[in-house]
């Protein structure tokens, strides 16, 4: 036995050893499986393509918290009580109630998981171009360029978010691993409004004048950034300062003037346009446009606010969001250039020609350009433009009592459309400050501004009248305002998933 | 052959014969023994004679059943041939032994072949249940999963759809699985799948799975007539071996191998039809008309009846409006099926071979439906030499399947699995009444004029092994598998199908490469004649690679064109994909007896897969078991009636890892990502996006899904056989669970990976097989009959065990898996006493929608706020049911009288509660939203036959079915459509003649030496209290499919010739 014992250790073991030599070896790298069908963390980040490429990927998921359940306009314009619709409480309640609670539209209208995934992209772009080596970017000013989007789009997002929810979590690191994702309470919305303040300076001092140029407006430049700090500082009640920022970007005549009379619409067709000043695009000859997605509730503002008689193919008509010509007639002086730019009325008459459609989202395309069953929506989201800016700033000099200056600025859009001049005789103090958020009403119509030039007013001056003033639907009672009431509802399915976030006050217990 | 590596006899006398055999062969007495082998019908060749003990020794014989020997005078031959009882006959002397052998009871052969070692049946110590391929072989169906239902106990197979081609469900000892797949919540894969292992090549399903593009189950590549036998390993001491994939257990494929004799040719084939399917009920054109009228005017108010009665309904006279179309008419047809199959086998000393090649065609009961499968599988043996081996087996067959047209023609995606084969569903047709053009009918009717739709698989195995035997105890094996597999999906539709006026096309390719490398040393020792000792040492490596490439444009330029060709770039879109996988395993096994009567196992398995994060390479499962063959106590073997009795327990662990994919534990950043709602664009103002993939993000701790099983059991053969069975309880522990739990979403990120959920498992099951009437009988009654009980139960959820709701299904710790989620309904509101009214205010409950009225469903006011509502703080929906059955089983029958055989195979499955998913959908049919005109365009079931609240004073059991009131009140998730999910299915008969060649001089002269008559009829019969078609026709979560692929009966006849 012994003796065969000792035999067979050693050829078993000699086997054995050249066995698992051989494969050990060949197969240790097999085992670390390199994800070869995405790019990943650790191979990413290493050239001024692959920054080039992230910095695109965080416009198209600020495109889609825009556009998810056309969320923009959704916050921003619906109620504001101007737009009616024939299709039931789900679509009139929040105009003529002030229902935040939106049943089929909570998703984008709630839900704030993809502006975070913008912040989370803008992170990554900031923390990892900061550790790449400049050799990495054709030169430092485009390093620096990547550097001010990225910072342009994290103010760009927080300013959106708090403007809605106001106190948020702030998150200013990329997460790159389930054990950094750590619970976390919210932030006071007017740290928050510091943090947006403070970014979108670093953006402005990283980013150039230029690049409106070269990018044609749809990503972000020194303009841009100016422009959302005059707007953050007028949400911050620092109208010193939006004047200061507005008048940078409207002294710029070489990069942002005003469309000509009749050429307004342009903005939304064309980034390019003199007016822009930082747009999002979808162009069909880019593969962008969207279609409609069988469904009203996720889809584009387009397909809401266009009726089929204007565009064939689109699914209402009138418009699922219209506007009732006895509005328009009031919102609009006879002789107001606007009524007959922005909106569509009917060849049918009727009660059809009553319901006028907006037209500044009626740029549509079509996948098979001999059949119109299938429109795509391609109109640009302006997010700033000039004459947005110069109404701001208009607000601003009549809230710091400049009222002279403000009809002048004023007067600049009123003229371009063809309506008579405000006039300081009549026009001045807080007369003259509700009928300059009117004229941005009357301008901005559908680009999701109305509500939040209301709230930012009514803040500003802490009269919760001023709802009423502008909003004649429905009113901000006391209770609600003092509660909140003015922000949007959280998600239930954040509150349940972190208990250190709280609903806003007055929509506790409401959803 | 397998060499039979056990030693049985006593070990000193074998030390003995070895030694003198190497040292002086020639000093013992050397006999030459000859003999004919028969059994009743005749000579056998192919018998495997050896001398116990003395596996190296002996031969086979011939094709006249004779044989020839050299031996000593005290040794014991062995007579062993698969599906016959094995016979010992001590030499004594004689020169001349004629052997008559006996089909054995189960026809199973006493070794189980796994694909690292052989286990011995008598000594093994886990659960195992075995059946031969003469039990499954020229049943009509195209894979072999579909026909293991009923036959083993611990196995339950669930066939919810009868398409030819796909896969159903095969679980073994209860479900494990909580879906967690990244596309979210599946109801029709909610089962665990257990590894299959065919010739030694693992396959799981998860790795199939990734890249498909057909949908055809893999199974279906095998030919179940080349299969020899089936084993399921059971409990985690036998499925240890197999690690991190058999947690859910394992099912070994043996194919048939060529035995030793002259050649023999075998032409087989069965011709069958299938019968149309029973249609779900539906009224038409008159009926249906003066149905919804009634209904229209029993429930409507003045001014609905005034206003709101849609055109449709009453314009009788409207050619747009007076049609009545059946359209589960278009659909359903009687099919067809076709099975041929030829096979060569033979063999002498050095050579084996069997080659067999099949070609199944089955035409299904859904029109552009079917499965056509050419197979061909080739196994030879070669022996260079006593110790040199080579086992080589190729199997390649290719398979096209016909999925129907589906309801989403239009779109560039395959329609939702199992139930998409109509492009009217069942469930929810419209009216009747409608007019369809002719394009219409024909586009529906027939699809394939049309469009291309082409799946096919192909797949090509090939393994060989080289198995080394040296210093008499060891043998050393090297084996390599290589496994091919593409799989291919090519659709094309028309432009005049297409609602943009645009054809399309599309082009899928997958393809699978697999090797598994396997090393294995093998030593076997008998000591002091007392104890058995082997041990095994194994090193495997594993490597897979799936490829796939998609393509799809729109607008191509003529209709005749059915490829992607003439695209404008801009409508076409396309990708390759990739994913590897590799796996480097260890495997040591050891196995000792105390004569023969003390067993015990040990193995334990190392794995570490390409799967898992850095931080948990490498798993580790280890088993043990042990086992008492009582009856080779002498005190037992003093009873007669006992055969054999063995008692043995089992503990083990093993893994899963199917609930991760290949690179899931990656942080992948999407490529061309700047999608949102309408849009799939791929950059933002033309430039390529790239960003993270916000579905989840990666966890470095996510290792693998164990499972601890106990195991205890009992085999017993009782009064030499005629009765036998084993009985086994067990208790399985499946913890670490893939599943996604939530992080804060102002990360970016919402979910991520963790092993966080369990499940526990726990049953008995039993075998009995009797043989009633004595061997000598000409007329012979075996029955056999298996039960599995079975109960399972959530142990551990993520988030703190918080419960998980996934769709309209609940997973709460406590409660078994997958339960309902919804309204309790405790009837109708018959009367106002039925009403729930609030006792501080009295007013009356209400709904979303209003007050509750009379003829409202009673729902149960769950959480007592006199409020029906899924709102959150108001919620009533709470979850009941459970859709597990509680015992499953098959009992079969089996008659024999002289040449005629007859074979009844009864299935069951009792405890569980499925939904009437069919009812709610029928009855549903159009009332969602409460509009008149939805419910005239509408199909209605024939309602006469149901018990609805028409009016005040009914005392009705199902709510009203009023066309304006819009309430949800026909939603599938209400107790109301809760019915008890019991069934027993007479699944087959089986008739057979043999024709004996003896007796026939035609065949004899035609050189047959067998003949065989046979017939099946498959799903005779179903008995259930369901009110549905059928009770076994239900997904993962218990809904009934309506919509799903009918369960047909098929009758077939066929004929079996040996040459």
């Amino acid at each position: 036995m012994k003796f065969y014992n000792k035999k067979y250790r050693t050829t078993a073991l000699l086997i054995l050893l050249a066995m698992a030599m051989g494969t050990v070896v060949s197969c240790k790298k097999a085992l670390e499986n390199e994800l070869s069908n995405d790019t990943y963390a650790d191979t990413f980040w290493k050239s001024g393509s692959d920054v080039e490429s992230a910095v695109l990927g965080a416009y198209g998921l600020l495109r889609k918290s825009l556009n998810q359940n056309s969320c923009f306009f959704i916050w921003g314009d619906v109620p504001a009580g101007l737009f009616s619709s024939d299709q039931g409480t789900l679509a009139t309640d929040l105009v003529t109630a002030g229902s935040f609670t939106v049943p089929y539209w909570e998703e984008g209208a709630h839900n704030w998981t993809n502006w975070y995934r913008v912040v989370d992209a803008s992170n990554l772009v900031i923390e990892n171009v900061n550790k790449m080596p400049d050799v990495a970017f054709a030169s430092v000013q485009a390093r620096n360029a990547y550097l001010g989007e990225a910072y342009f789009l994290r103010a760009l997002t927080y300013f959106y978010m708090t403007r809605v929810w106001g106190d948020l979590p702030l998150q200013l690191t990329a997460t790159t691993s389930a054990d950094q994702a750590q619970k976390m309470g919210r932030t006071e919305a007017a740290e928050i409004i510091q943090q947006v303040i403070s970014d979108a300076q670093k953006a402005s001092s990283l980013m150039t004048w230029e690049s409106a140029s070269t990018y044609q407006k749809r990503r972000a430049s020194k303009g841009a950034a100016l422009a959302l700090l005059a707007h953050a500082s007028a949400w911050n009640n620092d109208y010193a300062k939006t004047v200061l920022y507005a008048d940078s970007v409207v002294n710029r005549g070489d990069l942002f003037s005003l469309q000509p009379q009749g050429a307004v619409l342009d903005v939304f067709s064309q980034s390019g346009a003199p007016e822009n000043i930082f747009a999002i695009t979808a162009k069909n000859s880019e593969n962008e446009a969207a279609a409609y997605t069988d469904y009203v509730f996720t889809a584009n503002v387009a397909f809401l606010t266009v009726s089929s008689e204007q565009k064939p193919g689109m699914p209402y008509n009138p418009a699922y969001y219209y506007i009732p010509v006895n509005v328009a007639d009031n919102l609009y002086e006879s002789g107001d250039l606007r009524k007959e730019a922005f909106f569509y009325t009917s060849n049918r008459g009727g009660t059809l020609a009553q319901k006028l459609s907006l037209k500044k989202y009626a740029n549509i395309a079509y996948k098979n350009a001999a059949s119109t069953a299938n429109p795509l929506a391609e109109s640009n989201l302006v997010i700033f433009r000039l004459a947005d800016i110069i109404l701001l700033k208009a607000e601003a000099l009549n809230a710091l009592g400049d009222d002279g200056g403000a009809v002048t600025a004023a007067n600049l859009i009123r003229e371009r459309a063809g309506t008579t001049d405000f006039d300081l005789s009549v026009d001045f103090g807080p007369a003259l400050k509700r009928k300059i958020v009117q004229e941005r009403e009357r301008e901005l119509i559908g680009e999701g501004q109305t509500y939040f030039d209301v709230v930012r007013n009514a803040l500003n001056t802490k009269d919760r009248g001023f709802f009423g003033q502008i909003i004649p639907l429905w009113s901000m009672s006391a209770d609600r305002f003092n509660q909140k009431g003015y922000l949007w509802p959280i998600a239930n399915s954040i509150l349940n998933a972190n208990r250190l976030i709280n609903q806003n006050p007055w929509w506790m217990g409401k959803l | 052959m397998n060499l039979k590596l056990y030693k049985r006899s006593g070990g000193l006398k074998l030390f003995a014969v070895l030694a003198f055999f190497m040292l002086a062969s020639s000093a013992y007495a050397q006999v030459r023994v000859t003999g004919k082998v028969t059994d009743k019908n005749g000579p056998l060749p192919g018998v495997t004679v050896q001398i116990k003990g003395k596996t190296t020794a002996g031969t086979n014989t011939g094709a006249q059943g004779i044989y020839e020997l050299s031996v000593s005078d005290n040794d014991i031959l062995v007579f062993r041939m698969l599906g016959f009882e094995s016979r010992e006959i001590p030499v004594n002397g004689k020169t001349v032994i004629d052997v008559l052998m006996t089909e054995s009871q189960n026809g199973l052969d006493e070794v189980i072949v796994t694909g690292y070692k052989n286990i011995e049946r008598r000594k093994a110590t886990s659960a195992i249940s075995s059946i031969t391929g003469k039990e499954i072989e020229n049943l009509p169906a195209a894979s072999l999963d579909v026909l293991l239902q009923g036959k083993l106990s611990g196995v339950n197979v669930q066939n919810f759809s009868g398409q030819p081609g796909v896969k159903t469900s095969l679980v073994i000892r209860g479900n494990t699985k909580i879906s967690a797949s990244s596309d979210g919540f599946d109801a029709d894969n909610l089962y665990s799948n257990p590894l299959y292992v065919i010739d030694g090549i693992p396959i799981s399903d998860d790795e199939v799975r990734a890249f498909d593009q057909t949908g055809t189950n893999f199974l279906a590549s095998l030919n179940p007539n080349d299969v020899e036998s089936v084993d399921i390993l059971k409990d985690a001491s036998a499925a240890a071996m197999y690690g991190s994939r058999a947690a859910n257990g394992v099912v070994l494929v043996k194919t048939k191998r060529g035995k030793i004799g002259a050649p023999r040719i075998s032409f087989n084939t069965y011709q069958g039809y299938t019968q149309r399917p029973q249609k779900v009920s539906t009224l038409i054109g008159a009926a249906e008309r003066r149905q919804k009228m009634d209904l229209i005017y029993n429930y409507g108010t003045n001014s609905q009846l005034a206003n709101n009665i849609p055109i449709m309904l009453t314009d009788s006279l409207n050619p747009a409006f007076n049609n009545n179309n059946d359209y589960q008419d278009l659909f359903y047809q009687s099919g067809a099926i076709q099975n041929y199959d030829i096979s060569a086998s033979g063999g002498s000393e050095a050579v084996n071979y069997r080659i067999g090649a099949g070609l199944y065609d089955e035409k299904g009961v859904v029109i552009n439906t079917g499965y056509k499968r050419y197979s061909l599988n080739s196994n030879v043996g070669i022996n260079f030499s006593k110790k040199l081996e080579l086992l080589t087996s190729i199997r390649a067959s290719t398979g096209k399947r016909l999925d129907g047209k589906g309801s989403s023609y239009t779109l560039n995606n395959r329609g939702s699995g199992y139930r998409d084969v109509f492009s009217v569903s069942p469930v929810s047709m419209p009216s009747s009444l409608l007019q369809m053009s002719d394009n219409d009918l024909r586009s529906v009717v027939d699809p394939y004029s049309f469009q291309r739709n082409d799946n096919i698989n192909t797949d090509i195995s090939a393994n060989g092994e080289l198995r080394y035997s040296f210093l008499n105890d060891f043998r050393l094996s090297s084996r390599g598998a290589i496994n091919y597999s593409t799989n291919k999906n090519d659709y094309a539709t028309p432009s005049i199908l297409a609602e943009d006026g645009r054809a399309f096309a599309r082009s899928n390719y997958s393809q699978y490469r697999k090797y598994v490398l396997t090393n294995s040393l093998l030593w076997i020792r008998t000591i002091a004649e007392k104890h058995n000792l082997n041990a095994n040492f194994v090193q495997e490596f594993e490597r897979r690679k799936n490829e796939a490439i998609y393509l799809s444009g729109y607008g191509i330029p003529n209709d005749n064109i059915k490829v992607v060709k003439g695209v404008a770039a801009a409508d076409l879109s396309g990708y390759s994909d990739l994913s590897t996988y590799a796996k480097l395993s260890f495997l040591g096994s050891f196995h000792y007896d105390y004569a023969d009567k003390y067993l015990m196992d040990v193995v334990w398995r190392a794995d570490a897969s390409s799967r898992f994060g850095k931080n948990n390479k490498w798993g580790y499962f280890p088993s043990m078991s042990l086992g008492w063959l009582a009856s080779e106590e002498e005190f037992i073997k003093n009873l007669d009636w006992i055969t054999e009795l063995k008692i043995r327990g089992s503990w083990g662990r093993a893994g899963d890892e199917s609930s991760i994919g290949d690179v899931d534990r990656y942080n992948a950043y999407l490529s061309g990502n700047a999608n949102y709602e309408g849009s799939d664009a791929t950059t933002y103002g033309g430039g390529t996006a790239v960003i993270p993939n916000y579905n989840g993000i990666t966890n470095d701790d996510i290792t693998w899904q164990q499972s601890e099983e106990w195991n205890v059991g009992i085999d017993a053969v009782l009064w030499k056989g005629r009765l036998s069975g084993s009985v086994d309880a067990y208790t399985r522990n499946t913890t670490g669970q893939m599943l996604r739990i939530a992080i804060p979403e102002y990360t970016g990120y919402t979910s991520t990976f963790t092993n966080a959920a369990g499940v526990r498992n726990s049953g008995i099951e039993f075998t009995l097989n009797a043989r009633i009437l004595p061997e000598k009988s000409a007329f012979q009654w075996n029955p056999s009959l298996n039960m599995s009980f079975n109960k399972n139960m959530v142990t551990a959820l993520p988030n703190g065990n918080r419960d998980l709701y996934y769709g309209n299904a609940v997973y709460v710790v406590g409660k078994p898996l997958n339960m309902y989620y919804g309204y309790i309904v405790d009837g109708v509101i018959n009367s106002p006493s039925d009403l729930i009214v609030n006792p501080y205010t009295g007013a009356v409950g209400s709904t979303k929608w209003g007050t509750l009225r009379l003829g409202y469903p009673n729902w149960r006011d769950v959480n007592g706020d006199y409020m029906i509502s899924d709102n959150t703080g108001q919620q009533d929906q709470t979850f009941f049911g459970d859709p597990n059955p509680f015992v499953t089983g098959g009992f079969t029958n089996f008659f024999s009288y002289k040449n005629f055989s007859v074979q009844v195979l009864t299935t069951f499955t009792f405890g569980r509660d499925i939904m009437n998913q069919t009812l709610a959908q029928r009855l549903s049919n159009g009332l969602f939203y409460g509009s008149a005109s939805d419910f005239a365009q509408a199909s209605i079931t024939d309602i006469s036959q149901y018990n609805y609240w028409r009016q005040s004073g009914d005392n009705a059991t199902l709510p009203a079915l009023n066309p304006f009131m819009s309430l949800y009140a026909w939603r599938t998730g209400q107790s109301l459509f809760k019915e008890p999910g019991w069934y027993i299915r007479i699944k087959n008969i089986n008739l057979g003649y043999r024709f004996e060649a003896q007796k026939y001089k035609w065949m004899q002269n035609a050189k047959i030496n067998g003949l065989r008559l046979y017939g099946t009829i498959d799903n005779i019969a179903i008995f259930q209290k369901f009110s549905g078609i059928d009770a076994e026709r239900v997904d993962g979560q218990g809904y009934d499919y309506g919509d799903g692929y009918p369960l047909p009966t098929k009758y077939t006849l066929g004929l079996q010739v040996e040459f």
